[in-house]
Order: C-alpha cells, then structure tokens, then sequence
C-alpha cells in the first residue's frame, strides 16, 4: 500500500469480549448479563470502527482518491478468484491488489489457497446449519422454551426471542439473554455442544482434502510471515 | 430481485429481458433506489462520515461493480444491477435503512426500505479490525446469518445455491448487517 501511495494502520487486539460468538444460544450467563444478545458490542464496534485510524484516514480522501486505495487494497472489482461453498453458492473475490499480492507471497498458490480457505470456512456454516435442523435441536427447544415461559416470555425459538425484545432497549434485551442463558443450563446448551461437536467432525471428515489443503498452504506460509516479520523490524 | 421492481425499473430493464441478457452485464443503476440528486448522507448521531455516491458506471461496462468507496454494498438484481444500497456502517432493520441503528448509509434514499430486497452482494470495506459484514434473516440481527469478509461477494442470489445458516435461501431474505470482527 506504501508503494500505491497510500498509509496503513496496524490494530491492536479487539476486546476478548467481542470475539465470542453464540451462534445458536447465549448460554454464557455472565455474558448475557453484561451484553444480552451483544447489540451493545455491535455499537461499540461502530464507535471503533469511525475511530480506526485506517477509516478516518479513508474516511479524509477525495472520493478519486479513495476509490484508487481500495482497488489498490482490495482490487478494483470482485473477480478473479472463486470458491464454490459447500453450504451453496460461489464466493469470489479479486486477485489483484496489495491483499491478494501478500497472500500470494505467504501462500503460493493464491487461487487454490483462496479456495481452501473458504470451503473450510463455509464448514462452520454448514455446521450451524446442520445444529439447527437436527431433531435433537428441536426437541431441545421444547423444554426451554417451557422454561421461558415461565420467565413471562412467549418465544418458542431464539430467534422469536430476539424479535420480542426488538428495539425495546438494553434492560430488556439483557434480561431476555440472561433468561435464554438460565434456561439453556437444564439441556439446551449441552445439546449445541454435542451436536456442533458431531457435525463438525463429520464435515471436516467430508471435507479433508479441502482441510489438508489450507493446512498445508498455511503452515508453508508461517515461515515466510516471519521472515517478513523479521525483515521489517531490522 | 422483485417483480414490483422489475415493473418499476422500465424500458431499461424491458430491453435486457427481451436482449435476453438480464442484469449479467449490466452496471450498478443508481435509479429508484439510490439517486445522484441525494444530499450528504444522514447520520443519526450527528457524526460525519464521508461517503460518496458510488458513480453510474459508464456505458461501456468496463466497471461493472468499481465504483467501491469502502462499502458493504447491496444491489437489487445480480451482479450489481438496479437499486442498491451502501454502508459503511450498521443498519439493524432494512425495513428502515435510515432509522435507529443506522450509520454511514448512503444510497438507499431517506426513507426506501432494502428489506428482502437483495439479490448480489459485496463487502469493498477497508481494511481494519471490523471488516467483515454479516448479514441477518431478521431484522435486529436474528435469525439466520451469513458473512461476507473484505473483498468478497456474492453475485447472484437467484441461483438459490447461497443459504443463510440457517437453511433459508440467501436471495431477497437480507433483513439487516453489522461490520464484526471476522467471519470465522
């Protein structure tokens, strides 16, 4: 990006917070009540977001500008490398700019990593997928949603939890999730893990040709990333 | 993308059913939807964020989807056809793009609802921490999700192979997004 004419900012870590996910249930209690459903993540990551360094930078260009950084970074249109997902559909992305020249110098071969790496990606999806239509998710809800009730809400999944609460502000929204939270405790909870368990190892067994292959183009590329490293801190 | 749409885009969109080439070749049309006439963008908050119209493409089609200014953007028809809209930040509910919850929007028009509109797809965000955009089933971010990471997009809905995590077919289901921190 240098080359191209252009700044970059490094980040620094986010917040360990920010980085749990609850695809299926907030089960964490202490999450729940710090975040309920996370909403206030999401507007803290906003808020971080208009602060980067990189946005507000972007953010400051003229708009000829601009559009000549991100082709720079990102390329200037979304072709060139493509990856049929195993959940459906085609991803593709540009294999030019200064992103797909790194990769390609830490991988190799970009278009197979490109691909690698978003087939394994997807399986977390496809995952998910299988979770919340498997018959013993569904049995698994009944007896929460039971309990739910008995906390005076109605919703029988968690996504009519999430629509009751809506926009009806923080307090409702954390007391919603700490009570999706309390309720997973008796076996809904522990059904997720189980099942996530299972339909993870059997795609990636399905799948581990295409697992093999990130691996092998990451590990090769770990070496390179420290010399890179290295050189730059000379 | 809509049948109501399809009737509202006109003789444009007439031409390329009758071409036989709908939307494949077509630029981003910044007509129902996103309008050259818009003022600066509305930012709820009073924060400024600069953002810019993405430009009609020229006739020529030699940039079909270039017109990127650090967007998660939406379009109507596959492969960046008919009305569209951008953000460079959240919105929680596409019923009402330029509602509470709403930041760094542009396109959409004050008051144009994208809700179950969306038929392709694409994050041209910069590049930081919060680059990946994940899109929602329902509004207030529930339901069903899937993820875009920088640079990535997804070109035709309409094709029915693209699913939310769910199961629900991708193709005019998009209800709301947010930027996150990775789509792992």
């Amino acid at each position: 990006m240098t080359r191209a004419g252009f700044q970059m900012w490094l980040d620094a870590s986010p917040p360990a917070d920010e980085l749990r996910s609850f695809p299926y249930i907030v089960d964490d209690l202490a999450w729940a009540r710090r975040h309920g459903f996370g909403s206030d993540l999401v507007e803290a990551v906003d808020a971080r977001r208009l602060a980067d360094p990189n946005q507000r930078y972007v953010s400051g260009l003229s708009p000829e500008r601009r559009e000549a950084l991100l082709a720079a970074l990102n390329g200037p249109r979304p072709e060139g490398l493509e990856a049929r997902l195993p959940s459906g559909g085609v991803m593709r992305r540009s294999a030019e700019g200064c992103t797909s020249e790194a990769q390609r110098q830490l991988y190799g071969d970009l278009a197979q990593w490109y691909r690698a790496n978003k087939v394994v990606a997807d399986l977390s999806y496809l995952r998910q997928r299988r979770v919340l239509a498997d018959p013993a998710w569904t049995a698994a809800l009944r007896p929460w949603a039971r309990c739910l009730r008995q906390q005076g809400y109605a919703a029988d999944s968690p996504q009519r939890l999430r629509e009751s609460v809506g926009d009806r502000g923080r307090e409702a929204e954390i007391a919603a999730a700490v009570a999706e939270a309390r309720c997973a405790q008796d076996g809904l909870a522990a059904t997720a893990r189980e099942l996530d368990a299972r339909h993870g190892d059997e795609l990636a067994a399905a799948h581990h040709q295409d697992v093999a292959t990130r691996n092998r183009l990451e590990h090769g590329a770990i070496p390179r990333a420290r010399a890179v490293v290295a050189s730059e801190q000379e | 993308m809509r049948r109501i749409h399809l009737v509202m885009a006109g003789a444009a969109m007439l031409a390329m059913l009758l071409s036989g080439a709908p939307a494949a070749a077509s630029p981003a049309q910044p007509d129902s939807v996103g309008s050259a006439s818009q003022a600066a963008p509305v930012d709820r908050d009073g924060r400024a964020e600069r953002v810019d119209l993405p430009r009609r493409t020229p006739a020529d089609g030699a940039r079909t989807a270039a017109e990127g200014n650090g967007y998660f953007y939406a379009y109507e028809h596959a492969y960046w056809g008919g009305g569209w809209c951008a953000w460079a930040g959240n919105a929680k509910n596409w019923i009402n793009p330029g509602g509470a919850g709403t930041s760094g929007q542009w396109g959409c028009g004050g008051n144009y609802g994208f809700d179950n509109i969306a038929t392709s797809v694409w994050n041209n965000g910069v590049r930081h921490n919060y680059d990946a955009v994940r899109m929602h089933v329902g509004t207030f971010h529930s339901g069903g999700s899937m993820c875009l990471s920088r640079g990535d997009s997804w070109a035709d809905f309409t094709l029915g192979w693209q699913v939310f995590n769910d199961g629900t077919a991708a193709d005019n289901q998009i209800s709301s997004h947010y930027w996150g921190v990775s789509c792992v």
